[in-house]
């Protein structure tokens, strides 16, 4: 059995992140959504809340991180932390409140940073190609980095260096993120 | 505001101001501080999580290490359940029943406000004590936020209402009709103890509208004193029932007609705070900024030890 590690699917602030004043989004991630993978692009629905995926011409958002708890069965029943249960929803109607969401933390694409992710398609990346992300209907791909068109496809990023093995021996491609719909 | 709080008010903006603009770091620390001990005081007088279930602290050394993730965890420990003694013939020898034990995770999380920013030099002339409003607010919403999520995890491990929990057979969110009446109170008061594990309820969280119905019992209800001085005086938190009462003004989270009950604590789960309120403040220039933030984890482990009862047949707006 392989050990799952906190670096298996990440994404990296070259440059430009961590800064006080990055623009930086954190939302729910959508109950319809797939589970959340680091790296990953994400978009906001209609709702304002996360789904993995890209979605036409919406902003993407690159997942950083999320608020880890354990929400299930547990050794007397179910149980739940409250680590995930905290929303900042209380300004908000009393129907929405009293339901678990996962928060998570996003970099906007046209904050000013050069990233690194692990999510991508497996292919050749050079300087200054276009980058897309597969959408909310790709299953267990969506949210992946990959080649785009411009004019054709949402264009969330521009590689900067291409692709590379990080210290913890990962593929990674680095790149500008960007927003050009079409 | 008297003219004696307002000049109070106006001293302790312009010290503020002073240390603010003070490039003696140790004055600006002093700054800091003081917000820093005055918030600390209101997280142990507001918000309701912490009184159901009393705050834990912990220090690096107490956490435990996971390998999946960086997030801080503690594990915790749940007593193992008895399959119970049985009566054999002479002779008869012990069925093995090799001793495990549950546990779970507690991963924390980190909670702040917003950042507020201000040019320090429009502090110099506000008769209130602006260090005490924002400071309020800021504990406030955080407080909250906990209080929200408490419970979120509550209403989570009872699974909905009238949903029978397999595991102790029985509802523990249960609707009653009928208003809420002394018979009504007594029915939820039995939820909890009808389960498999039959804990009592130590504690009552209602909301301030919920108690104007108890207010409206008379004398047939709650005997002459008790109606009397509920006239009189109105509710205040109190025993009732022989019950801990906890009442609210957030009904954002706890409906007119919701009742929850909770057992002790040790029945319930854990509050852990590994890093209390702390006031970060910084001045760049004219410019100060400061925001809160803290760092808790908490998580309901025995669903025996909840219940919750939405009576119907009230009045709401």
């Amino acid at each position: 059995m392989a050990l799952t590690q906190s670096y298996d699917n990440e994404l990296n602030g070259v440059k430009g992140w961590f800064s006080p004043y990055a623009l930086d989004k954190t939302a729910d991630l959508a109950a319809t959504s797939d589970e959340f993978v680091a790296g990953r692009v994400y978009s906001l629905n209609a709702s304002g809340n996360l789904v993995r995926g890209l979605i036409d011409n919406a902003m993407p958002l690159f997942g950083f991180s999320k608020i880890e708890g354990f929400t299930g069965a547990g050794p007397a029943g179910q149980m739940a932390n409250l680590s995930t249960h905290m929303s900042g929803r209380f300004y908000g109607d009393q129907a929405i409140q009293g339901t678990a969401a996962e928060r998570v933390l996003c970099l906007v694409a046209t904050g000013g940073y050069e990233l690194e992710t692990t999510e991508f398609t497996d292919a050749a990346y050079a300087p200054n190609a276009l980058l897309t992300a597969q959408d909310e209907n790709a299953g267990a791909t969506s949210g992946v980095v990959e080649a785009g068109t411009f004019g054709a496809d949402t264009i969330c990023g521009v590689v900067s260096d291409g692709t590379a093995t990080n210290n913890f021996s990962k593929s990674v491609l680095r790149f500008w993120p960007v927003y050009l719909p079409h | 505001m008297s003219e004696n709080t307002e000049l109070n008010a106006r001293t302790y903006n312009r010290l503020f101001v002073d240390k603010l603009m003070s490039d003696d770091l140790g004055q600006r620390k002093a700054a800091a501080r003081g917000v820093d001990d005055y918030t600390r005081l209101k997280v142990r007088e507001k918000g309701f999580a912490r009184k159901i279930l009393p705050a834990i602290p912990l220090t690096n050394d107490d956490l435990d290490k996971q390998i999946d993730t960086d997030a801080n965890t503690k594990v915790f420990e749940m007593e193992p359940d008895s399959p119970g003694a049985m009566s054999v013939p002479y002779g008869g020898l012990p069925s093995n029943r090799y001793i495990r034990v549950g546990r779970y995770p507690v991963r924390f999380a980190r909670l702040q406000t917003p950042r507020w920013v201000k040019d320090v030099s429009e502090l110099r002339s506000l008769d209130m004590d602006v260090r005490q409003v924002v400071s309020d607010n800021a504990i406030d919403d955080m407080l909250a936020e906990e209080d929200g999520g408490l419970l979120a995890c509550a209403n989570n491990v009872m699974l909905g209402a009238d949903m029978v929990v397999p595991e102790t057979d029985t509802a523990h969110w249960r609707e009653l009709a009928g208003g809420i009446s002394r018979d009504g109170l007594n029915e939820a008061l039995k939820i909890m103890p009808q389960s498999s594990r039959k804990f009592e309820t130590e504690t009552v969280l209602v909301n301030s509208i919920f108690v104007k119905d108890v207010q409206k019992w008379t004398r047939d209800e709650v005997g002459g004193d008790m109606a009397e001085e509920l006239l009189r005086d109105g509710w205040a938190e109190r025993n009732l029932l022989g019950r801990k009462w906890l009442t609210t003004i957030k009904r954002e989270l706890v409906g007119d007609g919701t009742m929850y009950m909770f057992a002790e604590p040790k029945a319930l789960g854990k509050f852990c705070v590994l890093e209390d309120v702390t006031m970060y403040l910084d001045r760049k220039a004219f410019m100060i900024e400061f925001f809160a933030y803290s760092e808790v984890g908490a998580a309901i482990a025995n669903v025996g030890g909840v219940a919750r009862a939405d009576f119907t047949g009230i009045s709401s707006y």
